[in-house]
């Protein structure tokens, strides 16, 4: 475990077409529309307007992405930040990515054709994410009367594209993943600015009130409990909102991972782990050699390691052992540099890999 | 109640009391569905142009129609409305898309 999902805007040509052969296989297995039809049957019956809407829909796109991966283990969803990318010239909706699903899947999509259609802005994601509780980040009014995620910031996309993305069997449009991959990571990265995972309350007593270990609709033995750490107990990072590798955390072909601040980044491009600056300037690199590696990984043992999975071999690792329990790979520390891989108190791991980065591993 | 009907934009909008919503519910998801929908108002009808429209009742009271489920109204006949004016602007601009080629 241990996928990266980013921006869609982030991903190779390969790793788009694999993402969108994997949509075309779970359709003619009926999977895509299997999801549809439990969405729409729960609809109005609690995963929206409660506070299951964030922990269901977490859950549901846990496990359409575990279907995915039994297609083509390298796939995870990617994210559409609709505040961003904002028009139907959009590459999101190019012909060799969603746009093929349109005519393919007769989606019959009509963007901006709702009523006072609009896409969500920037300062509105901002001005959410301030927001001090669970239940006032998810649907409070706030003292301008702006409403919170779930109308103001999840409901306008699926009006803007409109056609099937605007119905109760919105998941036939793979655009839902992707929106509401963003929404997911918008809660994700509430949660690490607000008390971490634990900050979850039960809806309004005036409405269906379910809480923290109150089982989801249609998976009953699924709790929001089960999903509130998503990394933890899924196994699955945003690009943006983790700003480390943590023990089981795997890097794939064009993976990468920004610091807190921006400022720098990990990139996993052509079998080397490259260390950068966001302007891509180099600061160290795994190996200057070429090598074949297509996995990099950091073990449980604190050990980060490539392998070449076409013959199974480690063709380059940091040698470091023995870590403590919450170990994890940082990149920068008070906007300065400080990568290497660390234990919970910000001690090195023994042999070090924790100096200021040399040209070569 | 008696039905309720109005003309919107060359459209008819029809709210008349429904039966038989209970058993709809029961056939269609059993004991957890029904959990789910404890304690909901009586259902209303909504027919535009005589053609029944689907639709539900969100926790908090307001109404989405199955075919337009994002737009949340307290209302049911300005929800109809809204969606008199959406599917008439969707035709609109994928015939448009149509003769422009677009996908």
């Amino acid at each position: 475990m241990g996928r990266v999902r980013k921006n869609y805007k982030g991903m190779s040509d390969v790793q788009k077409k694999n993402f969108v052969s994997a949509l075309y296989v779970l359709k003619n297995k009926g999977v895509v529309d299997n999801f549809a039809q439990i969405h729409a049957k729960w609809f109005t019956l609690g995963i929206h307007r409660t506070s299951h809407f964030l922990p269901w829909h977490r859950e549901m796109l846990y496990r359409f992405e575990l279907e995915l991966q039994k297609v083509d283990s390298s796939v995870s969803i990617p994210y559409w930040d609709s505040t961003a990318d904002n028009s139907p010239s959009s590459p999101l909706w190019d012909k060799n990515f969603l746009g093929q699903f349109n005519t393919d899947w007769n989606l019959g999509r009509a963007f901006g054709a709702a009523p006072g259609s609009h896409l969500p802005t920037l300062q509105q994601v901002q001005n959410n994410h301030q927001r001090p509780t669970y239940n006032t980040f998810w649907y409070g009014t706030d003292q301008q009367g702006l409403d919170g995620l779930e109308v103001s910031i999840h409901n306008p996309p699926h009006q803007w594209v409109g056609g099937v993305m605007a119905t109760d069997y919105s998941p036939l449009d793979p655009a839902f993943y992707l929106h509401h991959c963003w929404i997911d990571m918008l809660w994700a990265s509430w949660q690490g600015s607000h008390g971490g995972p634990q900050n979850f309350v039960a809806s309004p007593s005036t409405w269906r009130n379910w809480g923290l270990y109150d089982p989801l609709l249609e998976w009953s033995d699924r709790t929001p409990a089960n999903v509130i750490n998503y990394h933890r107990d899924l196994g699955y990072r945003y690009d943006i909102v983790d700003h480390a590798m943590w023990a089981g955390d795997v890097l794939y072909p064009s993976d990468y991972q920004f610091s807190p601040s921006g400022k720098y980044m990990l990139m996993f491009k052509n079998g080397i782990l490259g260390f950068q600056t966001s302007d891509q300037k180099l600061l160290w690199q795994s190996t200057q050699a070429t090598t074949t590696g297509n996995r990099c990984i950091l073990e449980s043992d604190g050990n980060l390691a490539i392998y070449d999975d076409t013959n199974n071999k480690k063709v380059w690792e940091s040698n470091t052992h023995n870590a403590p329990p919450q170990f994890g790979l940082q990149m920068e520390q008070h906007w300065e540099v400080k990568f290497g891989i660390y234990g919970p108190s910000g001690e090195p791991l023994k042999p070090p890999w924790s100096r200021p980065p040399p040209n070569t591993g | 109640m008696e039905p309720q009907r109005q003309e919107y934009k060359g459209h008819s909008i029809e709210l008349r009391a429904s039966e038989g919503r209970e058993e709809e519910v029961r056939a269609r998801g059993g004991r957890e569905e029904l959990r789910a929908t404890e304690g909901r108002e009586e259902e209303l009808e909504l027919l535009i142009d005589n053609q029944p429209v689907r639709y539900g009742q969100l926790p908090d009271g307001r109404y989405a129609l199955e075919e337009y489920a994002y737009d949340w109204q307290e209302n049911l006949t300005d929800l109809a409305r809204r969606f008199i004016d959406y599917r008439e602007k969707a035709e609109q601009i994928r015939r448009e898309d149509e003769s422009g080629g677009r996908e």
